[in-house]
């Protein structure tokens, strides 16, 4: 019974098969009876036909080699290699590479904390006294409130001490006894307008 | 002399050291191959030289890339199949523009060239083939010129051996009628 099932789908399959199998036969009888090779393009020309037509001038493979080399093997001396391959490619420049990173590190630290020290902060630490006998010409460098600031800062723990002063607040003594001490040390009168 | 084998150039490209010598190797082994391949396809002298310089420059490029997966005679052809195949169709694509042909400029260029030695039935046969279609002429050029093997020529086109040799035999009777017509 099963045998009958297959015998019948041979004989749908056959016409098929024949079909797929005869056309590369005929395809090659149609070579051997024209007596040619399939792969062979016209046989008598053959030989001659495979020879090189073409020419090049003259050291032409040698100069072009060297452009070659030029393009390829100079470019990659400069462009292939990462930057980082270059810097860490031997540790004997691992070390002075981090040396020299280290000091502009503590050059950056030390500037950087020593240019955010402000005036007010320098004032803080000397007396205007200080300022006016070493150097007098730091106070150009404050503006109206910084000054004000900076003498305030500076100055809570200062008391009069010269002798004008000392002259100018003593409300015991007299206008005359003021004028004779001006005369003595030849001091306009201005210098009270304090 | 001995040729110099695929193996020694990977093993002198795949070290850093030895990279340049090995790239020198490769030139001198593959560099007149690719140029005649190119020559035949592009039949212009000035046109080949520009494109075996690409295709050299393309190769030491992704050197570092290859993988082996394929061998280096077949990853070299590919390569150059690529630049070929895309300089044609750029070519084409300019010549859109204008009135004449791509095919007609080709003729026109290896009859006027100077580096063009071959006799009247070569000339016909040059002819013949630039009128066939580029992968075609490929297929062909690469079969009876360099005699590449079906197999390699798969690995190289990406193309199953059945159709390249289908397309080599169309190509064949093609030339022929065209040579014998004339």
């Amino acid at each position: 019974m099963q045998f009958g099932k297959l015998n019948n789908l041979y004989w749908i399959i056959k016409p098929f098969a024949i079909k797929s199998v005869k056309k590369p036969m005929k395809y090659k009888k149609r070579h051997i009876k024209q007596n040619k090779k399939p792969t062979e393009i016209v046989p008598k020309l053959d030989k001659q036909l495979k020879d090189n037509p073409f020419t090049v001038p003259d050291y032409f493979f040698e100069d072009q080699q060297r452009q070659i080399f030029e393009k390829t093997l100079r470019t990659s001396s400069r462009g292939t290699r990462s930057r980082q391959q270059v810097l860490f490619r031997k540790p004997i420049f691992l070390w002075p590479v981090a040396g020299m990173a280290a000091l502009i590190l503590l050059f950056i630290a030390v500037y950087y904390t020593e240019d955010q020290r402000t005036t007010k902060d320098y004032f803080s630490g000397i007396t205007m006294e200080q300022v006016l006998e070493e150097s007098p010409t730091d106070l150009y460098m404050l503006d109206e409130d910084s000054f004000y600031d900076a003498l305030s800062l500076s100055s809570s723990d200062w008391e009069p001490s010269s002798q004008l002063f000392d002259l100018y607040l003593d409300t015991t003594i007299s206008g005359e006894s003021i004028q004779e001490y001006l005369i003595e040390k030849d001091l306009s009168i201005d210098m009270l307008n304090l | 002399m001995t040729e110099i084998s695929d193996e020694q150039i990977i093993r002198s490209c795949s070290s850093e050291k030895t990279l340049n010598a090995g790239f020198e190797l490769l030139v001198n082994k593959y560099q007149q191959r690719i140029y005649w391949l190119i020559r035949r396809m592009v039949i212009r002298h000035e046109d080949a030289d520009d494109l075996v310089q690409e295709v050299f420059i393309r190769i030491f490029k992704n050197l570092p890339k290859f993988r082996q997966e394929s061998e280096l005679f077949t990853w070299i052809y590919r390569i150059t199949v690529n630049e070929v195949i895309s300089f044609l169709n750029r070519q084409k694509r300019k010549k859109l523009l204008s009135l004449e042909s791509y095919d007609h400029v080709l003729e026109g260029a290896f009859q006027n060239d100077p580096y063009f030695t071959g006799d009247e039935i070569q000339k016909k046969l040059q002819q013949a083939l630039l009128k066939l279609p580029a992968k075609q002429r490929l297929v062909f050029q690469m079969k009876y010129y360099d005699a590449i093997t079906y197999e390699k020529m798969s690995d190289i086109l990406g193309t199953s051996v059945g159709a390249l040799k289908a397309s080599y035999h169309h190509a064949v009777r093609k030339i022929e009628q065209l040579v014998l017509d004339h």
